[in-house]
């Protein structure tokens, strides 16, 4: 009969898996996160901040739970590989110095708007930066304010237009997100929304009943002041 | 490694946890901290066999081990800043995280039974045809006795063996105590002897 040792070792060489190369698409959406972090950071820590570079991969990697791990992954992936198609298309993944970075196909937008939401009767607050890109328009949330909701739940923010009410509803969502076991809540939220049409925001928490009009409770809301162009 | 089993190991063949030195993973972290992209390329690819293997053993395909995986690099990419070396290293704290992953993937899709090829179930290392043969009849016994073992004693096995974390490391990746690491390890190992040696009554 084997030592313990021998065993272990046994054992070892018989679960130690071989060498693996990770998906090339796994590791590119690292890679953007990395740099969009190092570009947004500047040193300024987790989360980022909030500088006009909107990358897919990190609003995919910050998309609500509501996707699911799964989901949020796969976005990535998506994402990235949608990335990585154009330079397929263009010539390969390894590009030459003088094209476009991923970086610079999905960053250069716009910041729109800057605002803070509030809650309408606490003392929860959020930061919300709208970005117009090329590929749409882009909020950045950032809170530590919202409190971490049951399973199935989440949040959801919109952008609300003149006269929105329950019965006659004017908004558009912005998306879903659920903060991390942190309890913080820094996404990337997409809409085709225009602002200027759509003045207001509001985060709602809803109850995760399949319907996707605003059945929850409103906990934050602001007014959208657009900055000269 | 010391004779109980509790000492610190490094398992050679097949996927090695720390191709570079302590100091070169230093200033890989480092590196990562400050969000270059090559660092953490090189920390995933360097990852990413036994983490792959560690999701793969509990998740139910391949493509649930790679989200869990890509989860994990992305989370520590986000918490990268909080990490210290005061703690048990760099690998515990990466296998501290993918646990957490998975315990959601658990929450989220309940535990499921992995079904496919399993990582070990490759021909590891096999440098032909009769090595191949040789290796399956070292490891399949023993394989099988891991399979018996539940579910706790198989992740302290795996995180200290094939993870080659030290039982500091597995309990910093677990939440336990490094005592109770090491207790938990002992028995273990006495449980994993029981079932190879009824696998090897029952040949």
């Amino acid at each position: 009969m084997p030592t313990d040792d021998e065993l272990l070792d046994q054992l070892a060489g018989a679960l130690t898996p071989p060498d693996r190369e990770p998906p090339v698409d796994r590791v590119s959406a690292l890679r953007i996160a990395a740099e969009q972090r190092a570009t947004t950071a500047g040193g300024a820590g987790a989360g980022g901040g909030a500088g006009a570079v909107p990358l897919s991969s990190r609003r995919s990697a910050r998309a609500g739970r509501r996707r699911g791990r799964t989901g949020r992954i796969a976005a990535i992936a998506v994402g990235v590989a949608a990335v990585a198609g154009a330079f397929v298309l263009g010539g390969g993944l390894f590009r030459d110095a003088d094209d476009p970075s991923p970086d610079d196909l999905l960053a250069g937008g716009t910041i729109e708007f800057e605002t803070t939401l509030q809650a309408p009767d606490g003392d929860a607050k959020a930061q919300a930066t709208g970005i117009l890109t090329g590929i749409g328009r882009t909020v950045q949330l950032r809170t530590d304010d919202l409190a971490i909701l049951p399973k199935g739940e989440f949040y959801e923010l919109w952008f609300v237009g003149p006269d929105d009410s329950p019965r006659t509803p004017n908004r558009i969502s912005a998306g879903t997100f659920h903060p991390d076991d942190d309890g913080r809540s820094f996404v990337d939220l997409t809409a085709a929304v225009d602002p200027a049409l759509y003045p207001e925001l509001s985060v709602t928490a809803e109850p995760g009943d399949g319907d996707p009009r605003a059945t929850g409770t409103e906990v934050l809301r602001a007014d959208i002041e657009l900055l000269d162009s | 490694m010391t004779g109980d089993g509790t000492g610190s190991r490094m398992h050679t063949g097949g996927a090695n946890p720390m191709p570079v030195d302590e100091a070169a993973l230093r200033s890989l972290v480092a590196k990562a901290v400050a969000a270059d992209a090559e660092a953490w390329e090189h920390l995933y690819r360097r990852s990413y066999p036994r983490l792959f293997a560690y999701a793969r053993r509990r998740l139910s395909s391949d493509t649930a081990a790679d989200d869990a995986v890509s989860e994990t690099m992305l989370r520590a990419l986000d918490r990268i800043s909080g990490f210290t070396w005061q703690g048990a290293g760099f690998d515990a704290w990466l296998y501290g995280i993918l646990r957490n992953v998975v315990l959601e993937a658990y929450r989220t899709d309940g535990r499921v039974t992995p079904t496919g090829t399993l990582p070990e179930q490759l021909d590891n290392g096999a440098t032909g045809p009769l090595d191949t043969l040789v290796r399956r009849d070292d490891h399949d016994q023993v394989r099988a006795a891991f399979r018996c073992l539940s579910s706790d004693d198989q992740e302290v096995l795996e995180l200290r063996v094939v993870a080659g974390l030290s039982a500091d490391g597995v309990a910093e990746a677990t939440g336990r105590g490094a005592g109770a690491v090491r207790m938990a390890q002992s028995r273990a190992i006495q449980r994993l002897r029981g079932h190879y040696e009824g696998l090897g009554r029952a040949d």
